[in-house]
């Protein structure tokens, strides 16, 4: 059972965190000899980004323009973005290695992580894009107390933000130092700088084009390293699975699900966290106020759905083809003992793979895709944060709309500064924490304060300001209060001998509190205020349903 | 800017509205239904009944029931989104678009 939960653990990390996964195991990794193919188109992609932020700042005038580059996204480039939001750097190296060590559970970690997305397409993006302006506090305030309701939500923006943004900064760290051979505060310091400058002076027009390229790169990359796998196996994925078989130690049941999933309560609250906690991340919902209208909304989802299908099957390839090409290689095992240690940890399998097949080009080319997704996936994190910061706690609630266009342009600009000083403070304090419960702590959140409010925002008409604040607050302090009790913290970080809450997802337990919540405290409220907050439901729901009063792109 | 209360009235009270609502309402829950019977039917597979998941499409193959059924999900979903897209920005977006026009008339008159 505890090894399950370490295995799970360590998954939820792969799938999640771009970067996390790469932590616990390499943290005892030995600094890499500097990797100059890495560095070198690195350092184009820098330049190409930076330039791409000159241009994008002198577009960037409005605050409009800043949180949602005008709703001048097209559904396909959204996608894209969309796409990259969602594969990681990690989601290559961490189920890569998952499916070198345990076979079809890697799948089904790949699949379980996609079906997010129907469901987002059909439940959210419409109403979304019809209902938000530039955050999602936007819909959840938009009938109810604007003051309370948005601090509610900016308050679990922030938090998801945060915990997201420091699991980031730390597996930023450690990953580079591994994959540049660069000092871990040097690391952070880079990525720091680097999002600091896309961020203020670029906003979402930069942020979204930094995604569009980095998303393109990493399906060209895996793709590429794909196929020069596959061309040892004829393209044959019969030929291919069964040299795998014949190799691996698990042999006949490689493709057997094994023990990650064998405790269905587990398996629920995890696949629970992940499509809904999806659908509860500030800065992926953000993505859906950059488009001109619902229309491309919908086309963009279809779109970021359709890429993420194909990489994530790409990496099943990726992951077998290293069981026969990578295992059989004594060069990437220390010592050149075969079944030893893998060189660099376990999740650099992928980055092997692309060495034996491709050479030190093709491996160049995949680690400074990785570097520029933690600059990707960082910025968005930073820009959802200043959001919440400047356009929600700001405008809306200090300065009660009050607020004048440059005022707020100017908050953002040191809410960004400030996020990015916290973010490297917090990635150097917590260099050897345990980035699995970061990462679950902000999953549990988004799908627990975030989603279960502005969901019922959208759909029920008896939500009333009470109830939102009493669901949106006990999903909050639940899911951390039942990350805190489970092993990853309680046991893990404060030695207590016996975990108090016996699973490490709390989104099984957490999210249904939430909506109870929500719903008791709404049906209890007969105040004045809660009658008109229900009838304003009615034209909020023609709006969410027709478009008509939604917000227009930028020549608006 | 048509977003005044007596705007939506117009909209709520036209019967067409109610019918974009409902049409929609039936195709979203369907296809909501779907995946999740499926996403969590194959999850049930995976806890309960492992050794299907593992077992040959037919013998001599290498090709396993899992995988199989794994990339259908991955094809499926994206068929879904499809048809929802092609539905959403076809019909009913013209439905929608009708609707807006006949209340702007309306006001107009």
């Amino acid at each position: 059972m505890n090894t399950l939960r370490i295995k799970m653990a360590a998954i939820l990390l792969a799938l999640v965190s771009p970067l996390a996964v790469a932590a616990p195991t390499v943290e005892n990794a030995a600094r890499q000899p500097l990797n100059w193919h890495a560095i070198a188109m690195f350092a184009v992609f820098v330049t190409l980004t930076l330039c791409i932020t000159f241009w994008a700042a002198r577009k960037t005038r409005s605050t409009s323009d800043f949180y949602s580059a005008g709703g001048g996204i097209s559904g396909l480039q959204n996608g894209l973005a969309l796409a990259g939001d969602y594969m990681s750097a990690s989601t290559l190296l961490g189920i890569t290695a998952l499916i070198y060590t345990s076979g079809m559970d890697g799948y089904i970690y790949l699949i379980a992580f996609f079906a997010g997305w129907p469901v987002l397409l059909l439940l959210m993006t419409e109403r979304l894009r019809n209902l938000g302006r530039f955050t999602f506090a936007d819909i959840t305030a938009y009938r109810l107390d604007q003051g309370k309701v948005r601090t509610m939500a900016a308050i679990g923006s922030l938090t998801v933000v945060c915990f997201y943004l420091v699991a980031q900064m730390v597996g930023a760290g450690q990953l580079i130092k591994l994959l540049f051979g660069l000092d871990y505060k040097y690391a952070l310091f880079i990525v720091g700088a680097l999002m600091m400058l896309y961020v203020t002076f670029g906003g979402m027009v930069a942020t979204t084009w930094v995604q569009i390229i980095k998303a393109f790169l990493l399906m060209l990359g895996g793709t590429l390293a794909a196929v020069l796998a596959m061309s040892h196996f004829d393209f044959s994925f019969d030929i291919l699975v069964t040299n795998a078989m014949n190799l691996h130690k698990l042999g006949e049941t490689l493709m057997t699900p094994g023990t990650l999933l064998a405790d269905p309560l587990t398996a629920l609250s995890l696949s629970l966290g992940l499509v809904f906690g999806t659908a509860g991340l500030p800065h992926i919902l953000m993505r859906f106020f950059t488009v001109g209208d619902a229309k491309e909304a919908r086309k963009s989802v279809l779109y970021a759905t359709l890429f993420i299908g194909y990489f994530f099957n790409i990496i099943l390839l990726l992951g077998l083809a290293s069981i026969v090409i990578v295992s059989q290689n004594p060069d990437f095992f220390e010592g050149g003992v075969l079944g030893g240690k893998l060189i660099g940890g376990g999740n650099m399998v992928a980055m092997h793979l692309a060495q034996a097949v491709g050479g030190n080009l093709l491996l160049g080319f995949l680690s400074a895709v990785t570097f520029a997704t933690i600059l990707a996936v960082v910025s968005g994190l930073a820009l959802a944060g200043a959001s919440a910061i400047a356009h929600d706690l700001y405008a809306r609630v200090i300065k009660k709309g009050k607020a004048s266009e440059a005022q707020e342009l100017r908050m953002t600009k040191f809410a960004t500064l400030a996020l990015g000083l916290v973010a490297i403070g917090l990635g150097i304090v917590f260099e050897n924490i345990n980035v699995a419960f970061m990462v679950a702590l902000a999953f549990g959140i988004a799908a627990s304060a975030n989603f279960p409010v502005l969901f019922l925002s959208m759909f029920w008409r008896g939500l009333t300001t009470r109830g939102a604040l009493a669901g949106g607050y006990i999903g909050l302090f639940s899911a951390m209060s039942f990350v805190i009790l489970s092993k990853l913290v309680w046991v893990d970080v404060f030695h207590f001998s016996e975990a108090i809450f016996p699973y490490t997802q709390p989104a099984l337990f957490s999210m249904p509190l939430a909506f109870l919540a929500a719903y008791v405290f709404s049906k209890l409220d007969v105040s004045a205020r809660s009658h008109s907050e229900r009838e304003a439901f009615d034209d909020q729901y023609i709006r969410g349903q027709t478009g008509v009063g939604a917000s227009v792109a930028a020549a608006h | 800017m048509p977003s005044s209360s007596p705007f939506y009235a117009r909209i709520r009270n036209n019967p067409r509205f109610t019918e974009l609502v409902a049409r929609r309402n039936r195709l979203t829950f369907g296809l909501f239904t779907t995946v999740l019977i499926l996403f969590y039917g194959y999850m049930s597979l995976v806890s309960f009944w492992p050794e299907l998941i593992g077992r040959r499409l037919y013998p001599g193959s290498n090709l396993t029931v899992g995988i199989c059924g794994g990339l259908f999900l991955f094809v499926f979903f994206c068929l879904i989104a499809g048809y929802y897209v092609y539905r959403a920005n076809g019909d009913f977006d013209r439905i929608t678009r009708d609707l807006v026009a006949q209340a702007q008339a309306e006001e107009l008159a």
